[in-house]
């Protein structure tokens, strides 16, 4: 009870903070988007980010004004920062799924959920991993998934850093946001390819958004 | 698409799932206590099987709150729990 009321606090505090600034990029992330729209009729579409980008992710998300990876669901995991993102998100009117890992059978069920969604579903890569390492869990649930796979990354021009789970960063409000979506990636069937080739199309956008938010870049 | 004729043959299709699955034998699932802790099924490799039995029996299996997902037998359960029915055994 305390925690779901500290998750509604928190999270009406992050959709307040995140509504003022600037964002760089957008007008090609919107082109993208609308570009990997199209091909969504025919295959699923599943975005992936870096769990460091979450909370600039849901700042984009209010000051877009727009659901910006179309109208794509967002795993949540069962945690008080994951409770904080479901309630943000969800102010905006962004569907999300839960993700229950710490009960067996409530995963099972929640990732059979995650593989039969069919609108796209964005997800982080190494949450429950090494820190800016996709995940091969996440490279497996995409095989299950099939599909497209998109790389998403975020970066806020100030932020703070929380040592909450060692990885979170914090935009402070009105801190400009550059965002790039990256090129697709498509399933492999040997999972250590495949892998590789979802950290390479991440670490390539994680650059092209940090080359973004770089001084002097408009 | 098929339709589950006795509790043997629900029980077949499930190791033969989850051999392929988990990339070990037939023999080696069928003793297996805990497929978690013997052959590392995960939540992902638990959903392949779902998913592979129920396009098998054209069935939807339906996993609740407390159900063990670790053995062929607790799946057999879960399984004949969704199917609703009693299996000629």
């Amino acid at each position: 009870m305390f925690s779901e009321l500290a998750s509604q606090a928190a999270g009406a505090a992050i959709a307040a903070a995140a509504k003022w600034g600037t964002v760089r990029g957008l007008g090609a992330a919107h082109a993208r988007v609308q570009d990997i729209a199209l091909q969504q009729s025919v295959r699923k579409v599943t975005y992936y980010y870096f769990y460091s980008d979450v909370l600039a992710l849901v700042f984009l998300n209010y000051r877009a004004q727009v659901a910006l990876c179309g109208n794509a669901v967002s795993v949540c995991g069962d945690t008080l920062v994951g409770n904080v993102i479901r309630v943000a998100l969800e102010r905006f009117g962004r569907r999300t799924l839960p993700f229950r890992f710490r009960d067996r059978a409530l995963a099972i069920r929640d990732v059979k959920a995650m593989v039969s969604e069919p609108a796209p579903i964005s997800i982080s890569a190494d949450g429950l991993g090494r820190a800016g390492v996709v995940d091969e869990g996440l490279a497996r649930l995409l095989q299950s998934r099939g599909g497209v796979a998109v790389p998403v990354s975020v970066r806020a021009m100030h932020a703070a850093s929380l040592s909450l789970a060692g990885r979170l960063t914090i935009p402070l409000p009105g801190a400009a946001l550059s965002v790039v979506i990256g090129r697709n990636v498509l399933s492999r069937r040997d999972i250590g390819e495949f892998t590789a080739e979802l950290q390479a199309a991440i670490l390539a956008a994680s650059i092209a958004a940090d080359a973004l938010a770089a001084p002097g870049q408009k | 698409m098929g339709s589950v004729s006795s509790e043997s043959e629900l029980k077949d299709s499930i190791v033969r799932a989850l051999a392929i699955e988990l990339k070990v034998s037939y023999e080696s699932i069928l003793s297996a206590r805990s497929l978690r802790d013997e052959f590392k099924m995960d939540s992902i490799a638990a959903v392949n099987v779902a998913f592979a039995v129920e396009e098998e029996f054209g069935i939807e299996i339906e996993i609740n709150e407390g159900d063990r997902f670790d053995s062929v037998d607790d799946i057999v359960g879960i399984v004949r729990r969704s199917l609703g029915l009693e299996l000629a055994r």
